[in-house]
């Protein structure tokens, strides 16, 4: 799929919010299920070290999706473009945001 | 403070984490007076003045309430939130912890230690020494609740959940039952009963 | 083809309209399936619902007035607050809104009529009959009694064996079909069926709003409409998905209840904030600020209100690392809140505000509703919730909430647009006494209540001891609730009178900006008598001639042809004109529909399970039979549509609003089998050791043949729509995908059969499930492909008429996917993840 439609691109960023959240929430249970605090990998336990990549992985697709909403600047009114940009934004705030909880390694208690 | 005591009351803490939770629900309601008070001006600032919250731009106030506003209240909550919530929590292994478990049934509460005789109504603890309760239930699911000590934990059939309390001063501490569980939900009372160390009747 | 000869005048043309668009008198109104007629029934059924739950909520404060109340015992209390928090919730909220956008939505969109007016008369009887069992149900003393999120076990058959609980799940599945129906016909509305010229941007805002909400409800109600079926085959046949003491667990019921019933406060509360930025711009008098930002907020609103659902479970054992990204995006839900609430600030103090009776109410939103997010970013904070979770203190933030947020807007829109419903004004005086009644009454009830809660009342108690610092606080609250209740008897006699009483009013009082207001007053069966070309979002503003420039027929379509019901679907983004929709004519079919659907449920309700098959194929008899009238047996070419432009009929373009509406329904339709899916892996999470051959030997092959099936049939519903399109024979190829869907449904019904004991343990049961999914997949898959071979040798179909090839074939698709995945899922689990 291409990232070129108005309603594809309206709601591409917080498809990729809801992922990480599905994501990080499956790992997390999955993790604090099988003792991965007790392993470590790379330096970091090994839940933190999942959930950090995991995280990481889905702020890196907000590459793409900047790139496309840059080269369809022109095409678009400003109405829609402020629109599009607006969720997006908002999209790539809170996928950094909900991924807090990784960052202040909260644990499995 | 006035008009806060009473034997179930939140605001009245007996323990560590009820007075850390009580002191976040104090900034968080001041805190939610000073935004509500603004807003609230500027909403009758529109009647008395028109045009004179418009003046600053339609986009700044967008900008500022919509998006710096938020931003700044919510970053300083949630740090707060999460370091809270870190302190509270019961941890496996951590050292001088009385283990208990509570088992809840409709429509009673019992008591005692992990591998003893269950006793109905009354957990006794030492008081000034931490006790993991691990909370679980025969039937339908319920909630462990003392609410001077600690915040609630539910009894959920076929899984254990374990909540940290203390209470450091010798004491009875009224608890109920916080998730409706059928027609006795109403009547599921207990006490949580902190003795000193050692006393006659402790705790082992 | 020419256009046909415009009517003489305004009134010839008002005539004409009025034959084809309006409903027979007398019993003939059970025939209704215009807009204007069934948005207005599920209004006034809503409001009668409210007053049932408004008169509930008045025996539990009179029960909780004072200590040891003796009004009530605790078994019919436990009925009493279960069925007044499931009317207020799924009876008065969310018909309200389907409601309010059935009505206005045609309207300001510009077109005459929904997309599907028969599904909203289908939706509408669904409704009410759902509704009307869970009401009836208390009469008899056998109402819902497990309070309104029905937590299993509470719910289960051992704790609760009477018929009560039965009544809850199939009577509230039962209204869901209004609701998934609504969603279905908002979305297709608001995407196609607009004014030529009406890009989406230029939409007006309460469109955005109510894709936002059809969109939320096309996902946030199928995971509770699986729970509910769930539950109801663990009370029914014993699979123990929710028993513990087989490998169950009662926390699914809780994930699957709170990933519809989060977002459901967001689906109630987002029509109303639509409601909200349609009246503030026109009472501030200056254009809504940060339109596009407003658009993008929502967006961001509905995602993320699906993020929320795990804080109504801090207190189940979750680790807090988990809990962590819920009271994050919890905290986040505020940014948009607080981005729209500004937008509307800054448009009031832009312009210059009025301070009439409807925005008195939108001052008593403001107030109650932000109290209402304040104490929800506290309970936002899991320490906090801990404490205040299951107490009154949420008891008292929920209804800051949901007044505040549903309530005034709609009292609030109910003074706004009663001109537009009855052509009078309102009997001011009223309507202001009502509101101070009803915002004092509201906070004496519930500001308090916060207080109750902190100093540890829990809810759901019939009683309580005097000494707690209880006593005083509920006196008040339930003095303030007989206050509150007072104002909405006084609205009730306002509404009541206003249509006798109030003085005449001209077109479009308030100085509007949206095409509702171009319609006359009471507005006509048809709404626009012709359909003006739309190039700004305000077409009223600067052409107070608007209306009777339409009424004379100098826009699109001002004309009548064949006696059909014409309106305008425009390519959904841009807007440009691209067919011609010709609707459905008054039947009575919706009604039939919905009482055999009815006979369904109250087969499953008293377990008369012999009949249940037959209640099944009637249903799907009844609903094939709405197709008799639809399509053409001929081709029409391109028709005239005004002012030089041709289009052709809906039956003849690429992607009729029938392909759209059946992409929606799959969209609905993934998001229960996504929570199918999730609860067999949850299952499989919480029950280690859980039995490894779920496919015995023998099942392997009926996997492949099951999946296999489907994917044959897909392949050949494919290739029959390119063969007519090329203008071939698609004969062969629609027998294959009826051939294809048999192999399936009879390879899944005996896989069924084989299958380890349902009953025995919850990964057998969900099992089962899946393959009782794909197998009831297959089974309707055969269904559409024979009706496809029908209409086929009717002559219904051509190489320019292909929806009646292509709708099916979407179904098919669908089928091949999920049977595909479920073969995967269980192969899969049995071979790999063996514990």
């Amino acid at each position: 799929m291409t990232l070129r439609s108005f309603p594809t691109l309206l709601l591409a960023g917080f498809v990729v919010w809801s992922s990480s959240l599905v994501v990080l929430y499956a790992l997390s249970s999955l993790g604090c299920a099988r003792g991965w605090p007790d392993d470590t990998l790379a330096g970091l336990d090994l839940l933190t070290a999942v959930l950090g990549a995991a995280w990481v992985a889905h702020v890196a697709l907000f590459l793409p999706i900047g790139i496309a909403l840059a080269r369809l600047r022109r095409r678009w009114t400003r109405s829609e473009f402020a629109s599009v940009a607006m969720a997006n934004a908002l999209a790539l705030a809170a996928t950094i945001w909900t991924g807090l909880p990784v960052l202040a390694g909260l644990s499995c208690a | 403070m006035g008009g806060c005591e009473g034997p179930l009351s939140t605001l009245d803490p007996a323990g560590p984490s009820a007075e850390a939770i009580a002191d976040l629900w104090w900034v968080m309601a001041a805190g939610s007076v000073v935004l509500l008070v603004p807003v609230l001006g500027l909403i009758a600032l529109t009647f008395v003045r028109p045009g004179a919250v418009g003046r600053i731009g339609g986009k700044a106030w967008l900008v500022g309430g919509g998006l710096v506003l938020p931003g700044v209240v919510l970053s300083a909550l949630i740090a707060f939130t999460f370091l809270t919530g870190e302190r509270l929590l019961a941890r496996p292994g951590e050292p001088a912890v009385v283990e208990v478990r509570a088992v809840a049934r409709q429509w009673e509460w019992r008591f005692g230690p992990m591998d003893g005789p269950l006793e109905a109504g009354v957990l006794t603890i030492p008081a000034g020494q931490p006790a993991h309760v691990h909370v679980t239930s025969e039937d339908v699911i319920h909630s462990f609740w003392v609410p001077r000590l600690a915040g609630k934990m539910d009894a959920i059939p076929g899984q254990v959940n374990v909540l940290r309390i203390l209470a450091p001063a010798p004491g009875v501490y009224e608890g109920v039952c916080a998730e409706f569980c059928g027609v006795g939900h109403a009547h599921m009372p207990f006490v949580v009963e902190a003795v000193e160390a050692g006393a006659a009747g402790g705790v082992p | 083809m020419r256009e046909p000869e415009r009517p003489s005048s305004p009134v010839a043309l008002h005539k004409q309209l009025s034959a084809i668009w309006g409903t027979a008198p007398g019993l003939g109104r059970l025939s209704a399936v215009n807009h204007t007629v069934v948005g207005r029934r599920f209004i006034v059924t809503a409001i009668a619902f409210f007053g049932f739950g408004g008169l509930l909520a008045m025996v539990i404060r009179a029960q909780l007035a004072t200590p040891a109340g003796a009004f009530l015992g605790p078994g019919v209390y436990s009925q009493v607050f279960t069925v007044h928090g499931t009317v207020m919730m799924f009876l008065f909220a969310i018909p309200m809104l389907e409601g309010w956008a059935m009505y206005l939505l045609p309207k300001m969109l510009g077109a005459r009529d929904m997309a599907f007016p028969r599904l909203s008369a289908y939706g509408y009887w669904c409704y009410l009959f759902g509704g009307s069992l869970i009401v009836l149900s208390l009469a008899f003393g056998v109402a819902p009694d497990g309070g309104w999120f029905m937590y299993t076990p509470l719910t289960s058959q051992p704790y609760s064996p009477g018929i009560n609980a039965d009544i809850w799940l199939l009577g509230i599945t039962f209204v869901e079909i209004s609701a998934i129906s609504a969603a279905v016909e908002i979305l297709v509305t608001v995407l196609k069926l607009r004014s030529p010229g009406m890009a989406l941007h230029r939409m007006p805002i309460f469109g955005w709003y109510m894709l936002v909400t059809a969109g939320m409800i096309l996902v946030g109600f199928p995971p509770l409409i699986l729970g509910s079926i769930l539950l109801e085959v663990e009370r029914a046949f014993g699979w123990p998905f929710f028993d513990p003491e087989r490998g169950g667990h009662p926390l699914l019921w809780q994930h699957l209840f709170w990933i519809f019933g989060h977002p459901e406060v967001y689906i109630i509360f987002i029509p109303a904030a639509g409601l909200l930025s349609t009246m503030i711009p026109v009472l501030s008098r200056h254009p809504l600020v940060g339109y596009a930002w407003v658009v993008g907020s929502l967006v961001a609103l509905g995602f993320l209100s699906f993020g929320l659902w795990v804080h109504h479970m801090f207190t189940v054992g979750i680790p807090l690392v988990s809990l962590g990204y819920f009271s994050a995006a919890s905290m986040l839900v505020t940014v948009p809140q607080a981005v729209q609430i500004f937008s509307w600030l800054s448009t009031m103090g832009s312009g210059r505000p009025r301070l009439d009776t409807p925005m008195l109410y939108i001052l008593g939103f403001f107030f109650v509703f932000i109290v209402g997010g304040l104490t929800g970013i506290m309970v936002a904070s899991v320490p906090f919730d801990w404490q205040a979770h299951d107490s009154h203190f949420i008891v008292a933030h929920l209804h800051y909430v949901l007044i505040g947020g549903f309530v005034f807007p709609i009292l609030a829109a109910a003074y706004f647009w009663l001109p537009h419903f009855t052509g009078r004004a309102a009997i001011h005086g009223l309507g202001k006494t009502a509101f101070w009644l009803i915002f004092l009454g509201m906070n004496a009830t519930f500001l308090g209540m916060h207080l109750t809660g902190l100093r540890g009342m829990p809810r759901r108690v019939y009683t309580y001891a005097d000494g707690y610092g209880w006593t005083d606080l509920n006196l008040v609250s339930s003095i303030g609730g007989f206050v509150m209740t007072m104002g909405f008897a006084i609205v009730a006699v306002d509404l009541l009178l206003q249509p006798r009483l109030g003085r005449r009013i001209r077109r479009d009082p308030w100085g509007a900006e949206t095409l509702e207001w171009a319609t006359a007053t009471p507005p006509p069966s048809y709404g626009l008598a012709s359909i003006p070309a739309i190039e700004s979002r305000a077409p009223l503003t600067g052409r107070p001639d608007l209306g009777a420039r339409i009424a004379a027929g100098e826009g699109y379509l001002g004309f009548t042809r064949n006696g059909w019901p014409e309106t305008i679907a425009v390519d959904l983004v841009s807007g440009a004109p691209e067919q011609v929709v010709i609707l459905p004519r008054p039947t009575y079919l919706p009604l039939a529909s919905a009482a055999v659907t009815g006979s369904f449920f109250l087969a499953t309700l008293f377990k008369l399970y012999w009949l249940v098959p037959l209640a099944l194929a009637a249903t799907a008899a009844i609903l094939l039979a709405w197709t008799r009238s639809t399509g053409s047996a001929k081709d029409h070419g391109l028709l005239a549509v005004g002012h030089g432009i041709e289009l052709p009929p809906h039956w003849e373009s690429d992607r009729p609003p029938s392909w759209y509406a059946m992409a929606f329904l799959l969209a609905a339709n993934a998001a229960l089998f996504g929570s199918l899916v999730f609860g067999h892996f949850f299952l499989w999470f919480v029950s280690p050791g859980a039995e490894a051959d779920l496919v015995p030997p023998a099942g392997y092959t009926l996997l492949v043949l099951l999946a296999g099936g489907a994917l044959l049939a897909s392949a050949a519903g494919r290739i029959a729509v390119g063969r007519v399109r090329a203008r071939g024979r698609p004969g062969p190829w629609l027998l294959l995908a009826v051939a294809g869907h048999a192999a399936a449904a009879a390879s899944g019904a005996v896989l069924f059969a084989v299958m380890p004991d349902p009953g025995a343990a919850a990964i057998p049961a969900v099992a089962a499930a899946l393959v009782a999914y794909a197998t009831a997949h297959a089974g309707v898959g055969l269904l559409l492909a024979t009706y496809a071979v029908r209409r086929a040798r009717m002559g219904r179909v051509s190489a320019r008429r292909t929806a009646d090839l292509m709708v099916p074939s979407l179904w098919h698709d669908y089928t091949a996917a999920t049977s595909l995945f479920v073969a995967l899922v269980l192969a899969g689990s049995s071979a790999v993840l063996v514990p």
